[in-house]
């Protein structure tokens, strides 16, 4: 066959500005855009998320667009822009509005930070410019993107930071589901176990002024997700930042309390709280180790993020990562995720020759993208990460922290234990 | 010496061969050596703005391909050392005839933006030679906020030079809201004796003077050929002298007390110019806001009403905006449209369904596909098993996009992405498609058919890929398909498809029928077991799934018979009723009686007979079972008189007869009708099946939730999936996909309408239903 190019397995920049949007319960995105630009919100708006509001059945989606095609992107169009913007502000619900554009309309000159300034100064909601960066950038640096922009602007007046509060800066809200809910606890159980109390999490899912209870915080978390919005508020705010990875794994979550205790003074607290959670996490691996994860062969695709994690957690149960890829352009990857030389945005074809194309595995940890590319014809897939269309949280389930990181090992065990019951039916005779 | 204060930023403008390089270095020059730090910015794509400033070999872009990824570099590497002692950049950008060298000029700024080039350089004067006329907002991209503010227009006395100068006032005027001003003319004779005068008063026409003169001087010449500005010529030439006055009085004049200039419109500028610029100006219309407007034009042309025949995407923008209502509701878009005043009583999509009404299974095919990123992230697919917005009519057996890539891959077919980055934009994407193609040529293994999907982004790049396919064709002598992307390309893509398609010879046996618009499920082979009952073979399918094969015998057949619906029209028209096979459009057949019609009617055609009788017997304890439960049951529809009306045409509803299926299952029905205040419109009091119909109407949304939360109806119809107004009213809803074809169909659809209607779930619980807050 030819040496042809194949998918570049990664989600686009708006996918992630939408994520974004989406964790923000009263802001509405304007993108000058056509149509598509609202069709795409259902890869979240349903599909990736159940309990989003961002697409609304009587036509208020927060997702709002211009409308403009590649046959009026010549014409100026400042005038329908300020014009939705002025139905947007009538909203009762709008907390915060922004504005972006895919790059086909942006090329063609419209100052969108221009147009918005005048509805920032004339009314109490915020309007801020998202840039438009679709053809180069990905998923993450939209959702990074989005806060980078929100910590610039947030009302942080009369700041008064409390000892012991703490703000979560770059966590990835990308839903609404019990999965993320979860997340959330887990971070803020956490930090109680340190005698530290998370006052803003960016995102909660909560409304913008939400974010403005960040102004209490005497600490700043954060997280891969938006590292620059965290340093952006922590400099505002005139508190210390606390950069830290993602706390996925169990030795993830171990040096994020350690992180956290260390920058904080609470050393002997973490090191006390480590060890209570360690004494639940650790007896019921006891022989689910040797029983369900030993030796088996693991595939991963999906965030970067994660992969650091996942891979030290599948050392851990001593199962064996076989291939990883991420979606997600060069340079994310810590030495963890690059000690499995695992592809970054890889073609379609790569990932599949990496995967060995069909040759057996146990388990393939990935999102929907790797789902469409594999099926299931090589084998089980437990679909994990963003974005998740078959797999759904109903119920408080983290993937974070000392609790998150049972729930995970409970659901691939699950996943592995299926996969072994299904083996055994087909080879039993009829 | 360089200062903290915030640098000069002269920005110099004029049609193509006004002397603008020549113009602008030589003023950088001049700034450098006085003690100024300068950085000169090249903004045109032939990058020879530094041409007098840099030595040739060592002249490189920002925009060079540096592999994949252009302007990944940091902007400090493409800094150049001018021997002048002043620092220069240039944009570079395609080649003539490719890419978008607007967007070039764009993605520079954004760099010099992104790495703080001006800023963290402690320029005291940034000049930016920008290419001509301003032809897009890429070119203009020097205005935007934080960069360009004095701007500089080199005119000569040519008309062609001073409408371009007239062109860039208009501009300056609309990007004058971020402190961009207009500095003045610099006149550029090309001829000698030229009437200066000429340009004063062209200048005065649009509200500003002439800052200097630039006669024809040898020294200009000769500094050229030898590639060096004036301050370099021995001796010291003429020129020099005034290139300074001009250099200290630009940088001279206060930034905040530039002039916002009045140009003129076409009109008037081709007027005046007639009289050499003497007669007094008309007095100038009041300006509003500025910012452009949609010539009336194209807005006369897009305010036409779309055809009541064939939805088609509202061009009325500005309408659509307004909140105003531009469509019946058949042709409305819900995604299209934004907080249209009364969408929240609308329940049906027709559009966004139709959209999705086709799904190419071509084995060995290359699908070539050129798109960002973002184009392979449109619309979420329906066909992998998972909800979306819509309630498609056969989610599994529809797409708006390609297969499935492991679906793609059964079939022998693979997908080939010429994608689309910046550098594609800037640089054309016609090498990487060239690329791409060149390597199935080169290795085609089964291919034995070409696909080109295209997408928006390559037409505004304007890559001229028919010819890259075409070349592709006539190398490997593999079939290639272009298929139209203003219309589906998936059901265009079906047209083209026979065009290639070889005859099949035909053969003897018995009656065949094709079926047109049957997805490919269990309900099809149960049709096709039915007409096997009459003595019919079903040939060939073809819609919503299409397929090589099924279009190759498609003429060996007797009959066609045809699904009536909207989205299939224009392929029915154009493509089977001109096919030599007689065609009998007719409402397929669903319930009991609506596969009696169905198979009647084809029976008919064929001159075969039907024994009804015989063929519905053993279905008709369970229906009459199922109709007992169905009676104790209301299924609801929130319509107005239009989509009444609709609903009696099953054309409308992906050729599902929904009225007349749902009243044969039994079911009481119940309508709450939407009237405008005032009550003009009439509505029957009753529909015509009597009282097992109750109508209910309501003038707002508030009437519409009381009479939802009210009505003992259990289940509404509704298009939408995620139809909170439904859920959080207590009820449950159906929609197109609970209907299947057939006389299993038929038991199927009642079953799952009452599965639908006993649900307690929202009856039991909708109060509780509305989000609690997060963390």
């Amino acid at each position: 066959m030819s040496d042809g190019r194949s998918l570049r397995l990664n989600l686009p920049y708006l996918l992630g500005v939408y994520a974004a949007v989406n964790a923000v319960r009263d802001a509405y995105l304007l993108v000058d855009g056509p149509q598509c630009v609202s069709f795409k919100a259902e890869h979240l708006s349903g599909k990736h998320d159940w309990r989003s509001s961002l697409l609304d059945p009587s036509g208020f989606h927060r997702i709002v667009m211009t409308g403009t095609t590649w046959d009026t992107v010549t014409f100026s169009r400042e005038k329908r822009i300020e014009s939705l913007l002025e139905r947007v502000l009538a909203r009762p619900d709008a907390g915060l509005v922004m504005v972006s554009s895919l790059t086909m309309c942006g090329l063609s000159g419209i100052q969108y930070d221009r147009l918005i300034k005048p509805f920032g100064k004339k009314s109490k909601i915020s309007f801020l410019e998202i840039r438009c960066d679709t053809l180069d950038h990905d998923w993450l640096d939209g959702y990074a993107s989005v806060w980078g922009e929100l910590a610039k602007s947030v009302d942080l007046a009369r700041a008064k930071p409390r000892k012991n509060a703490v703000a979560v800066v770059g966590h990835l809200m990308d839903r609404n589901e019990g999965d993320q809910d979860g997340n959330l606890a887990e971070l803020a159980r956490m930090l109680g176990g340190l005698g530290l109390d998370l006052v803003s999490a960016w995102p909660s899912g909560g409304p913008y002024g939400a974010l403005s209870e960040a102004r209490r915080a005497s600490f700043v978390v954060g997280l891969p997700y938006a590292r620059e919005a965290a340093a952006t508020l922590a400099k505002r705010l005139k508190v210390p930042l606390i950069e830290t990875e993602l706390p996925f794994g169990l030795g993830a979550s171990e040096r994020w309390v350690r992180a956290v205790a260390a920058a904080t003074g609470r050393k002997a607290a973490g090191e006390r709280f480590i060890d209570a959670e360690l004494r639940r996490a650790v007896p019921p691996l006891e022989w689910a180790a040797p029983q369900v994860f030993l030796n088996k062969k693991l595939l991963y695709l999906g965030d970067p993020y994660l992969l650091e994690g996942f891979a030290e957690l599948s050392a851990l149960l001593g199962a064996r990562l076989e291939s990883a890829a991420v979606c997600s352009r060069a340079g994310r990857l810590g030495p963890r995720g690059l000690a499995h030389a695992a592809l970054q945005e890889p073609e379609e074809t790569a990932w599949l020759t990496a995967t060995g194309a069909g040759a057996p595995y146990d388990l393939c940890v990935t999102n929907n993208v790797g789902w469409q590319v594999l099926g299931l014809e090589a084998g089980p897939v437990m679909e994990f990460g963003f974005p998740s269309y078959f797999h759904h949280s109903l119920a408080s389930r983290p993937f974070l922290g000392f609790r998150g990181f049972l729930e995970f090992a409970d659901r691939m065990a699950e996943n592995l234990m299926l996969a072994r019951m299904r083996t055994v039916s087909e080879r039993t005779p009829a | 010496m360089a200062t903290t204060r915030a640098p000069e930023k002269l920005v110099f403008f004029g049609k193509g061969g006004s002397g603008k390089s020549t113009l602008s270095s030589n003023l950088s020059a001049i700034y450098a050596r006085s003690g100024l730090k300068v950085l000169h910015v090249g903004c045109d794509p032939k990058r020879d703005s530094t041409a007098l400033l840099v030595e040739r070999p060592e002249a490189r872009s920002v925009l060079s391909r540096q592999g994949e990824d252009l302007g990944v570099a940091p902007a400090s590497e493409f800094l150049m050392r001018s021997r002048l002692g002043l620092d220069c950049i240039e944009a570079g950008g395609p080649e003539p005839g490719v890419g978008c060298a607007g967007r070039g000029i764009s993605k520079m700024i954004e760099v010099l933006h992104r790495d703080r080039i001006i800023e963290r350089g402690g320029y005291d004067v940034v000049t930016f030679d920008v290419l001509g006329d301003v032809v897009c907002g890429g070119f203009a991209a020097p205005l935007r906020l934080g960069f360009g503010e004095k701007v500089v227009i080199v005119v000569s006395e040519e008309a062609m030079s001073l409408y371009a100068a007239n062109n860039i006032a208009h501009a300056v005027r609309n990007y004058s809201g971020n402190g961009v001003g207009l500095c003045g003319l610099v006149a550029n004779l090309r001829d000698p004796g030229a009437d200066v005068g000429l340009i004063e008063r062209f200048a005065a026409r649009i509200g500003t003077s002439v800052v200097g003169v630039v006669g024809r001087d040898l020294a200009f010449r000769e500094a050229e050929s030898r590639e060096r500005c004036l301050t370099e010529i021995r001796p010291r030439p003429k020129a020099l002298k005034n290139l300074e006055e001009i250099a200290e009085k630009l940088r001279k004049m206060d930034r905040n007390k530039l002039t916002v200039p009045e140009p003129m419109d076409e009109a008037e500028f081709y007027e005046a110019n007639r009289d050499r610029f003497s007669s007094p100006r008309r007095p100038l219309p009041a300006r509003g806001p500025v910012s452009g407007t949609i010539p009336d034009a194209v807005r006369g042309e897009a305010a036409k009403a779309p055809s009541p025949e064939r939805p088609s995407p509202p061009r009325d923008l500005d309408a659509v905006a307004d909140g105003a209502a531009p469509a019946p509701p058949y042709t409305r878009w819900l995604m299209w449209t934004w907080g249209v005043e009364d969408q929240w009583r609308q329940f049906f999509a027709n559009p966004e369904l139709e959209l999705n009404s086709a799904k190419p299974l071509l084995r060995d095919t290359a699908f070539v596909v050129q798109k960002e990123l973002e184009c392979f992230f449109v619309e979420a697919r329906s066909d992998d098993g998972t909800a979306g917005f819509f309630n498609h009519p056969w989610p599994d057996h529809t797409s708006n996009v390609l297969p499935l890539p492991f679906e793609l891959r059964r079939l022998g077919s693979r997908q080939l992405v010429a994608d689309i980055k910046d550098g594609e934009v800037i640089m054309g994407g016609s090498r990487k498609m060239e690329a791409a193609m060149a390597g199935l040529a080169a290795d085609p293994g089964k291919t034995g058919l070409a696909v080109f999907l295209t997408s928006c982004p390559a037409v505004v790049i304007g890559d001229d890929n028919a010819a890259v396919m075409e070349r592709f064709r006539l190398r490997s002598g593999i079939p290639t398909l272009f298929p139209d992307r203003d219309r589906d390309q998936h059901t265009d893509l079906l047209a083209d498809l026979f065009a290639l398609a070889p005859r099949t010879a035909r053969r003897d046996a018995g009656p065949r029928v094709n079926l047109v618009g049957f997805p490919r499920d269990r309900s099809l082979t149960e049709l096709t077991a039915l007409l096997a009952m009459i003595g019919v073979e079903v040939n060939s399918v073809l819609l919503p799934e299409f397929d090589r094969e099924s279009v190759a015998r498609y003429g060996d057949a007797d009959l066609q018979v045809i699904r009536p619906y909207r989205a299939y029209e224009d392929l029915t028209a154009d493509l089977f009723a001109k096919l030599p096979v007689p065609a009998l459009v007719i409402e397929p057949p669903y319930g009991v009686e609506g596969t009696r019609r169905w198979l009647a009617a084809i029976a008919k055609s064929l001159e075969l007979r039907l024994d009804w009788d015989a063929l519905s017997a053993p279905y008709r304890a369970r229906w009459d079972a199922l109709r007992a439960r169905a009676a104790g049951r209301t299924l609801g529809f929130i319509c107005d008189a239009e989509r009444l009306a609709l609903l009696r045409d099953c054309r409308h509803s992906a050729g599902v007869p929904l009225l007349s299926a749902v009243r044969e299952m039994g079911f009481r029905l119940e309508w709450l009708l939407w009237c405008p205040c005032g009550g003009k419109t009439k509505h029957p009091a009753k529909d015509k099946a009597g009282e097992r119909e109750t109508i209910r109407r309501f003038h707002s949304k508030k009437e519409l939730d009381a009479l939802l939360r009210s009505r003992p109806i259990d289940a509404v119809y509704s298009d939408l999936f995620f139809d909170t107004r439904l859920t959080r009213a207590g009820k449950s809803q159906f929609s197109l996909p609970y209907f299947e074809p057939g006389l299993d169909g038929a038991l199927r659809t009642v079953e799952r309408l009452l599965g639908t209607a006993e649900l307690p779930l929202y009856k039991g619980y909708a109060r509780y239903l509305a989000e609690e807050d997060h963390v």
